[in-house]
């Protein structure tokens, strides 16, 4: 008996365990429901990156190869220039001596925790995501277009043939005419929802390029102090962004050791870092908590929307390499699978490829241009399996696909394509 | 704390052309602005050439400090091997000089410009209390005279509101080094928009010409309009100091080889062009950060 009670009290702990388990979560999503903001989990911080001054995250164009002409600045961040001013932002928290890489606290290993030039180690990283008044900003699909106030979606037509095949290319419904792609253009977290819901969304929700930021012209120059001479050959333009007050960048890190936690903590407050070209500065705070990402109830259907987010890289493919293109019915479709999800892509609407460069800080050397599947790219695609469609949400809602996810490159949401057969 | 912060206060003492580049508005020469308020400003990599020069002028070109504070010099073949440990704010506007038929000129500044440096004061560790005064109305200026009165500046006549400007006082005297009964008879507070059109079209504009020595006449096409900013214009910029990359120098170290090892025996820095007819020339002041 008493061992059988034995059980039973275990098995009640358990389950209260359990039960204590699903209620915190029901409890969190509820929040999340209510407030569209969640709290961070063990080892994740959010880190809010203000402009002091002006940035600048330079093209992928050398100065030489310009010419004369002036060279600008990406936006949002590039993923990496964060990252690297992050990991030095972390390493001299922890005191590190860069030479050496060794810390005064011998456990810490460096290369681990921070990963080095090719890996991030343990660190997980998401966004950069650029807030504006207070809420986070996503880049807007590239399936919508405007003229003036008005939206409009691109629609998923009968197959056609062409270059790739007999595929369904995306187009404007009849009788929408003089529309343009919203490039440079970024979506509140509702009008997000109603993309992604496969509705237009409303004028209100579109935040333009000029709402966040300026453009500054800067014109600088060499000199010989010796001499006090301009020199020679050293006149260079560049346009630097001068973002307004009210635009702030965050990044979502995760898996953060405990040591590397509690001391970005501490010295986060007020801490300054440069952060891009010509060494501007940044200034950090760090939160708990975080924007939900954008998402719709998940609803029985066999068709899915995969909305990217950030820059995607598929080494220069349109799609991941698991992918092979086969004919069904005549159609050109892509067949693989994301997350052990099977599905077809059937259509996608992929803008121009995002260029990024970067810097080795170690091997004092430009680091290769690389072109990534911009954000904003959508697939339109088919569920081998349409019971799956909760999974589907649960695997794929917030993730990364492609290389480089630890970067955050390639992080999707899930939406409803409205299929026009 | 991994780094280690300064404000300096700049107080030109005369014209200053840090020149943008590139003409505008019948201007041949203007000078450099933010892109967003076109407050007039003096860009960082101007900022931090005029330190550089100005250590390069002390200690020699070679000096192993300088190159760990401000980076390797860019023309030679360790110009990658490590960035500079300091990082160099735009100097940013704080008080404008503004002529005015009712006194010599006043120092004029605005709310968002007081709110400007309570941010930046606070991100790099620096108390500075006061609050900032309340200007919404055109045509109102805030003085801390005892009676109301009409105030001229430029072409506008504005009806001034008396506040106790004290604290405000204490603290623009702190970051300047001007005395604060100046700065009570000099200072006025306008709108944000008001503000804006001064900070635009109140700065010096001047004609300038070359001369054929020989003939002793203008020379052909050598006319130019050159904006600058006028003596009297108070500006302030960070200094963000980190560990050096190339010796290990902690953070204070760098941080002090400016504030110390530059400023302490001469607070003055040579900012923008024309040198050598004598602008550009501003009085420092440091305030260093608590902790």
């Amino acid at each position: 008996m008493a061992k059988g009670k034995g059980k039973k009290q275990q098995g009640t702990k358990i389950n209260y365990k359990q039960q204590q388990r699903q209620k915190a979560k029901n409890e969190q999503q509820q929040m999340t429901l209510k407030t569209g903001v969640q709290a961070c989990a063990d080892g994740e911080i959010n880190l809010h990156i203000h402009a002091i001054d002006t940035w600048f995250f330079r093209e992928s164009r050398p100065h030489d190869a310009a010419g004369a002409s002036e060279l600008s600045s990406l936006f949002p961040p590039p993923i990496r220039t964060l990252a690297g001013a992050l990991r030095t932002y972390m390493g001299d928290a922890m005191g590190i001596d860069w030479k050496t890489l060794q810390c005064p606290n011998n456990t810490f290993d460096f290369e681990k925790s921070l990963g080095n030039a090719e890996h991030l180690g343990e660190l997980e990283l998401n966004g950069p995501y650029i807030v504006y008044q207070g809420q986070r900003l996503y880049p807007a699909p590239l399936y919508l277009m405007h003229k003036e106030e008005q939206c409009q979606r691109l629609m998923i037509g009968q197959p056609v043939r062409c270059d790739l095949g007999t595929v369904r290319l995306p187009e404007m419904p009849k009788g929408y005419q003089g529309y343009k792609t919203l490039e440079q253009h970024w979506l509140t977290a509702s009008g997000m929802r109603l993309c992604l819901d496969g509705s237009v969304l409303h004028a209100k929700d579109i935040i333009k390029a000029e709402q966040l930021f300026g453009h500054e012209a800067r014109l600088g120059i060499a000199r010989d102090n010796a001499t006090r001479k301009v020199v020679e050959g050293q006149l260079y333009q560049t346009r630097h962004l001068r973002l307004k007050d009210d635009v702030h960048i965050e990044l979502n890190i995760k898996n953060l050791e405990a040591g590397l936690l509690d001391s970005v903590t501490q010295t986060q407050k007020r801490a300054t870092l440069r952060l891009g070209g010509e060494g501007r500065m940044a200034s950090l705070s760090v939160s708990a908590e975080a924007e939900a990402l954008p998402y719709i109830k998940p609803r029985k259907t066999d068709t899915l929307l995969i909305q990217f987010i950030t820059p995607a890289d598929f080494n220069g493919n349109m799609f991941p390499e698991n992918f092979n293109e086969i004919k069904q019915n005549g159609q050109t479709v892509w067949q693989g699978e994301i997350n052990g999800i099977g599905l077809q892509i059937e259509a996608a609407v992929i803008g121009k490829a995002h260029r990024e460069g970067g810097w080795d800080m170690q091997k004092h050397q430009p680091r290769p241009v690389k072109s990534y599947t911009p954000a904003g790219t959508a697939w339109f695609c088919r569920l081998d399996n349409p019971d799956d469609y909760q999974q589907v949400h649960d695997t794929l809602q917030g993730h990364c696909i492609g290389a480089d996810s630890a970067y955050g490159r390639g992080q999707i949401l899930i939406g409803q394509w409205q299929d026009t057969d | 704390m991994t780094t280690k912060n300064a404000l300096i206060g700049l107080w030109a003492e005369t014209s200053i052309h840090a020149g943008a580049g590139s003409s505008v508005d019948g201007i041949d020469l203007p000078i450099q602005r933010e892109g967003h308020s076109q407050w007039p400003c003096v860009f960082g990599s101007s900022v931090k050439g005029a330190l550089r020069t100005k250590a390069e002028d002390k200690l020699g070109k070679d000096n192993t400090s300088i190159t760990y504070v401000f980076g390797p010099d860019s023309s030679s073949d360790k110009a990658s091997e490590h960035a500079g440990a300091l990082l160099v704010s735009d100097a940013r506007l704080l008080l404008l000089p503004v002529r005015s038929l009712t006194s010599h000129y006043k120092w004029v500044t605005c709310p968002a410009i007081l709110q400007r440096l309570l941010r930046d004061a606070e991100r790099l560790n620096i108390s500075l209390k006061f609050t900032v005064p309340d200007v919404k109305e055109s045509g109102i200026a805030i003085t801390s005279a005892t009676e109301a009165t009409d105030l001229f500046l430029e072409e506008y006549r504005f009806t001034t509101n008396t506040a106790d400007l004290t604290d405000l006082i204490t603290v623009l005297a702190k970051i300047t080094g001007i005395q604060s009964e100046e700065l009570s008879d000099q200072l006025v507070i306008v709108s944000n928009d008001q503000f804006s059109y001064l900070a635009k079209y109140a700065t010096p504009v001047t004609p300038h010409i070359a001369i054929d020595n020989e003939k002793k006449v203008v020379e052909k096409g050598a006319l130019w309009y050159e904006e600058t900013l006028a003596p009297e214009t108070i500006l302030y910029f960070a200094l963000s100091a980190h560990k050096s990359r190339g010796d290990d120098m902690p953070a204070e170290a760098i941080l002090n080889c400016i504030t110390q090892g530059l400023f302490a025996e001469s607070p003055y820095l040579q900012l923008g062009g024309n040198e050598t007819v004598g602008m550009g020339w501003c009085k420092v002041t440091v305030l260093a950060s608590e902790a």
